[in-house]
């Protein structure tokens, strides 16, 4: 057997045009993989692989037992073997919520590593909106189409549904769901002989759809688009599937279909559907109640069904001229962080400031730190949000600030970059990042760095608005021999001065500085 | 072995032994036919031959099984068994007879008048027999182990198929022999050259067992030989291998290949003339009853007249013509296989056009540096096969190399095993077959870097990957490099290697998944279009008919006035043309020089036919309990081929025989004023008008479909 290739993970602008690459989703139900060449325009499927696991032991913290284990590696192995029929070495594995859920994860990330060489990445919700996203682009573009307005686009998997609003052809907030065509069957088959499990589903889907509703900031919804499975295989049973990538199911045939499997014993309802499996067929049933449920709070007449995967959003994320993890523009990513001052009722002016005076410090002191475009977007979303956790309580507010960071749905950030934007915001006050702090010691060294660069930024940006007036407003930074020198925009400064002395020393410590604020008129 | 076997009614089915023997008798026919040239005659016994021993191997063990053991299997089963086992037998009986027969009479004498004739020791010029007893001191005796049978020597294991001698010895002293003092003892015939040239009379013949059977008295110094018997055991030759617990299905397919050897004696062929009471001795011995036991007038194992051909090289006037296969695409269109497949499908009808362009292709394809990989499956290769060659020159060129060899394939195992190493070694990944199934499919997949992006060239076939083979079968192979094929192959070979889930198939049927719910519809949908008034019919040509549900649908679309009309070569448990059950079927089968081996299937679609080749049969094996292939045919050129095929078919009137509605055939022979219509000779004259044509394009009219009331 000769030696196999080694594997190199795909990632927008890595890829050549005309290269192949593979593309693999580990799901709960299945492991699914396009086997695809990446050209200018788009990508053309060489092979379609799905490869049946079971991954719902590793549901809300379980573990994954060695048959789930064994099954997905099997699979990538299979996939691997295809792949070299294609003299594939660029690879993107993900996985999402079961492997997210698992408490043992990494033991499988490991084993798929050693046994396939694919480096099998746990994506997160927001990740997992934005591919999506993606495929929905290319699927719009293909036919020309766009989407006016507030558009709720809704993949509901076997683990999780993921709830992205799109906002002018932009993805600008994404929520995910602990809500699952398997996972549901799975919480409630103790019931599945019984003619309550469809009504408990149904009811169970309502506050799942409340939920995810209640998460986003709009309500307002012009188009509704559902994916996933299942929502595909209801097109065919409740409407006609015309075959086209884009099909529509309207909510009251929807409704009466509904109704009329509730009564149903498990044999009928898969009679009904024209399944041979009784599982199958109640695999729907969450789908549909919550495409119910949605449909109605949104008072939406249909939902539009598109035919696309994550791997294809996988795939369009390769294309060139994708732009990778960071789809947002900065606009409409500090439009995320705001949302979030508002929602934890902090001051959007006095946060608007201090985020303002953070980047002024930042463009100014380029020669010192050396970081780039997108460390300045970090810096100013850290700055906009580093008060949320007063809302919890003042007191240790900077540590609220930092769950509240960790567990929000930002859509536009990657997992790792949420993480630095949380710690960032916690360092704002107090104690700097010490090595007993375990959040900030399990970024990567390099997010280390980064986190402490912009937080000494951003203690200096706080300290200069510890009476939330926004009396300054603009600096002017110069570096004398040991010296950062803040020449303020105000010639009373002495509370300032004060604060700073106080919030300086984790500047001093990373870049060698003592910092002097400045008041207006006076030289140094 | 006892494996399931479907119950089978003899109202509405013929028992599918006597319909295998059915089929062995028109294979008889050739060789009782005068119009065949001799040495194709000889041939034709040689192959009855062969065929009645792997009828005896594996079907009639099957049957005794039954018939023995009702338990599990039920009792309609079991008496059906029974009721078929006198049949069988007599009908076996009766071939054996006729084949004999048709030796004495006319074969042996005509092959003796054209200066081949062999020669019985009573006939030996006294110059012959110096010579073979000098042979037989010098070549046979060496090798020779006599072995004593007595109390303290139990009866030895004896290899299947084998030719021996058995005599009864008494000591020098007892003369003259009472019953007690008798000895028997046996000597194994060493396999291989069985026609010793005689040197008295250019072109006569010993046979082997006749020097041995002669001069075998030196290895039984102090006795003397008062009986001699030649005879030669037959044994089930399932294999029984479990292999869900078979942690290495190479190495216990090889273990259990040697066990073949150790089966049950099914059938004791002795010579006429042997001796009585070692016959009975022997019988007793290898437990077999009297119907077990087959005497046979003339040379046991008549498969040696495949030889007889070689004796006389210079004598072609007595082979049919030989067969130039026709290189299809032209030479010039070939230079590049890659655009000539990609210009458009290629559709070969072996062994009239080559089937060298296969070999060539993947023999290409091993040295192009574009090629990136191979999946290819194997099931019968010849013993020095390029394919196989091919596959490991690519694998040794660092080319993905996927083969998957199915061990399994019966009586090629062992071959198949040195292959699977070979390609081992060379760094191909062997795949050996699947638990539970057999992969029958033929289907070869290149993957290839062009120039506009990475494609797929597959190469769909009716036959196996054996250049001989190809020569002598009649199939198809279909070269294609459409995208929808592609990745239907692909898929398949994923989810035979990879376990991935299968997909939704575009061009294929997949057995054991879609296949037969494939054919189910589609016979269903001319049934709907006869009863709709709509055209309707089913033509379908392929090898053997023995799955009871496909026969029930084919009864019931007859019955809705489909008319359908099958060109079966072997086995057909259907009964055809039965009022009421099936007065809209035919049933035919083409039994000529080339072994009718391609599979095609037509159905009339109400004006949209559908056209597929593939590699089952109508079995149930085929269609349930191996992984099989169809791909349907949309190119109209090449739909247009396939019809004329059937069409030529159906128009035989020389080697063609019709089933009648009590399942007997009947040869059909050009009615007065019509002009002979031998299918074989006109296929390869309509694939040498073809290759004159630039265009290789037809222009044959399509089936017109018969509507119900007409």
């Amino acid at each position: 057997m000769r030696p196999t290739r080694a594997i190199k993970r795909a990632t927008a602008g890595t890829v050549a045009p005309g290269e192949p690459v593979a593309v693999i989703d580990c799901g709960t139900s299945s492991v699914r993989a396009f086997l695809a060449e990446v050209g200018e325009a788009g990508s053309k499927v060489l092979e379609d692989l799905v490869y049946p696991v079971d991954l719902t032991p590793g549901f809300t913290g379980g573990k994954l037992d060695r048959e789930a284990m064994d099954g997905v590696v099997q699979a990538m192995v299979g996939i691997r073997e295809a792949s070299r029929s294609y003299g594939i070495t660029r690879v993107r594995a993900v996985a999402t919520s079961a492997l997210r859920e698992a408490n043992n994860s990494d033991v499988l990330v490991e084993r798929v590593r050693a046994a396939a060489g694919f480096d099998l990445e746990i994506i997160d919700g927001p990740e997992v909106a934005r591919l999506y996203f993606l495929a929905l682009r290319q699927l719009l573009n293909r036919n020309n189409r766009s989407l006016p307005g507030n558009t709720l686009l809704i993949d509901i998997g076997a683990g999780a549904t993921c709830v992205s609003l799109l906002r002018g052809g932009k993805l600008v907030h994404s929520v995910d769901e602990h809500f699952g065509a398997v996972r549901t069957w799975d919480l409630f088959q103790d019931l599945k002989d019984s003619t309550d499990f469809a009504i408990t589903v149904d009811r169970f889907a309502i506050g799942a759809a409340r939920m995810m509703l209640a998460r986003l900031p709009s309500h307002t919804v012009t188009n509704l688009l559902v994916t996933g499975g299942e929502v595909r295989r209801l097109v065919g049973l409740v409407g006609q599937d015309g075959g086209t990538d884009l099909e529509t199911i309207d909510l009251k045939p929807l409704d009466r279909w509904l109704t009329e499997m509730e009564p149903l014993t498990p044999r009928k309802r898969a009679e009904r559907c024209g399944l041979g499996d009784e599982f199958e067929a109640a695999r729907l049933l969450p789908p549909a109640s919550l495409m119910r449920h949605l449909g109605n709070a949104v008072e939406a007449a249909h939902v539009l069904v598109p035919h696309f995967t994550l791997r294809d959003g996988l795939l369009a994320d390769l294309l060139p001229g994708a732009h990778g993890a960071h789809h947002l523009d900065d606009d409409h990513l500090l439009a995320e962080a705001r949302q979030l001052v508002t929602r934890y009722g902090a001051s959007l002016p006095y946060c608007e400031n201090t985020a303002n005076l953070a980047v002024q410090i930042f463009d100014q002191t380029k020669e010192l730190h050396g970081l780039g475009d997108r460390e300045r977007v970090l810096l100013q979303f850290s700055a906009l949000v580093h008060d949320v956790g007063s809302f919890i309580n003042v007191r240790n507010r900077h540590k609220h600030t930092m769950y509240i960071v960790q567990a929000a749905d930002i859509a536009g950030l990657t997992r790792g970059e949420q993480e630095m934007v949380a710690n960032i915001a916690r360092y704002h006050r107090k104690s700097p990042p010490e090595p007993h702090h375990l959040e900030f010691m399990a970024l990567e060294r390099r997010h280390r760095v980064v986190v402490a660069y912009l937080a000494a930024i951003l203690r200096l940006a706080y300290g200069l608005d510890v009476e939330r007036s926004q009396r300054i407003k603009r600096l002017r930074c110069t570096v004398d021999a040991r010296r950062l020198l803040l020449k303020v925009d105000r010639r009373q400064i002495a509370l300032e001065k004060w604060s700073i002395e106080g919030k300086a020393s984790l500047f001093r410590e990373v870049f060698g500085l003592d910092v002097v604020v400045v008041p207006r008129g006076e030289d140094t | 072995m006892t494996t399931a076997r479907p119950r089978i009614p003899q109202v509405r089915f013929i028992p599918r032994e006597l319909s295998w023997l059915a089929f062995n008798r028109r294979v008889l026919e050739e060789a009782q036919d005068p119009a065949n040239p001799l040495l194709e005659r000889a041939k034709f016994l040689a192959i009855v031959a062969s065929n009645l021993d792997e009828f005896v191997m594996v079907r009639l063990p099957e049957l005794l099984d039954l018939a023995d053991k009702p338990g599990g299997k039920g009792d309609t089963d079991q008496a059906e068994a029974v009721r078929t086992v006198p049949l069988v037998r007599r009908s076996l009986d009766q071939q054996v007879t006729d084949q004999y027969a048709c030796w004495r009479a006319e074969v042996a004498p005509r092959l003796a008048a054209e200066g081949l004739r062999i020669v019985a020791p009573r006939d030996w010029a006294p110059q012959d027999r110096e010579t073979l007893r000098k042979y037989y001191r010098d070549q046979l005796e060496p090798i020779l182990t006599p072995l004593a049978v007595d109390p303290g020597r139990p009866f030895p294991l004896l290899a299947n198929r084998s030719i021996c001698v058995a005599v009864s010895l008494v000591p020098d002293g007892d003369l003259p022999a009472t019953l007690e003092s008798r000895r028997n003892a046996l000597v194994a015939v060493p396999s291989g050259l069985r026609l010793i040239a005689l040197v008295a009379e250019p072109g006569t013949f010993a046979l082997a067992e006749d020097v041995v059977l002669t001069f075998l008295d030196h290895l039984f110094p102090g006795f003397h030989i008062v009986g001699r018997c030649l005879f030669r055991p037959t044994r089930d030759g399932a294999l029984e291998i479990d292999e869900e617990d078979a942690p290495d299905l190479l190495t216990e397919i090889e273990q259990e290949l040697s066990s073949r050897d150790h089966g049950r004696v099914v059938r004791l062929e002795v010579e006429a003339e042997g001796d009585q009471d070692l016959r009975t001795w022997l019988a007793e011995r290898m437990k077999l009853d009297t119907e077990g036991v087959v005497a046979v007038d003339g040379p046991l194992d008549l498969t040696f007249l495949f030889q007889v051909s070689g004796k006389l090289p210079t004598r072609t006037d007595l082979l049919d013509p030989p067969l130039e296969p026709v290189s299809v695409p032209s030479d010039a269109a070939w230079e590049d296989p890659w655009t000539c497949i990609r210009e458009g499908d290629v559709l070969l009808h072996h062994p009239y056009e080559s089937f060298h362009r296969v070999v060539d292709l993947i023999e290409r394809a091993a040295e192009d540096p574009q090629v990136l990989a191979f999946k290819q499956t194997l099931y019968r290769t010849s013993g020095n096969s390029p394919i196989v060659k091919a596959l490991m020159k690519a694998a040794r060129a660092g080319k993905q190399v996927t083969v998957l060899m199915e061990l399994k394939a019966r009586f090629d195992e062992a071959a198949n095993i040195r292959w699977a190493r070979a390609l081992e070694e060379a760094g191909a990944h062997v795949i050996y077959g699947l638990v539970g199934y057999k992969v029958h499919a033929k289907l070869c997949l290149i993957i290839r870097r062009d120039e506009d992006g990475i494609r797929r060239y597959c190469h769909l076939g009716t036959g196996n990957y054996n250049e001989k083979t190809a020569r002598l079968y009649t199939d198809l192979s279909l070269l294609t490099a459409n995208e929808a094929v592609g990745r239907d192959v692909s898929a398949l070979f994923n989810l035979v290697t990879g376990y991935a889930q299968p997909p939704e198939w575009e061009r294929l049927a997949v057995s054991p998944l879609t296949m037969r719910s494939q054919f189910t519809s589609w016979i269903r949908r001319e049934a709907e279009n006869a009863r709709a008034g709509r055209p309707a019919r089913i033509i379908a040509k392929f090898n053997a008919l023995v799955d009871m549900p496909m026969c029930e649908e084919l009864y019931a679309a007859s019955q809705a006035g489909v008319q359908i009309d099958l060109i079966i070569r072997g086995m057909c448990i259907l009964r055809a043309g039965v009022p009421g059950l099936s007065e809209h079927i035919t049933v035919r089968s083409i039994v000529g020089r080339f072994l009718e081996h391609s599979r095609i299937y037509f159905f009339a679609n109400a004006g949209e036919p559908v056209y597929a080749i593939a590699s089952a049969d109508w079995m149930g094996r085929n269609l349930d309990r191996r992984v099989e292939h169809l791909v349907r045919i949309e190119e109209p050129e090449l739909q247009a081929r396939l019809q004329r095929i059937l069409e030529v078919s159906l128009q035989d009137n020389i080697q063609a025989r019709l089933m009648g509605p009590d399942g007997v055939y009947t040869r059909l022979r050009p009615k007065r004023g019509e002009e002979p219509r031998p299918s074989q000779t006109i296929q390869r004259e309509d694939v040498q008008r073809r290759a004159a044509i630039p265009s290789g394009r037809t222009t044959a009219p399509r089936f017109r479909p018969r509507r119900k009331g007409r």
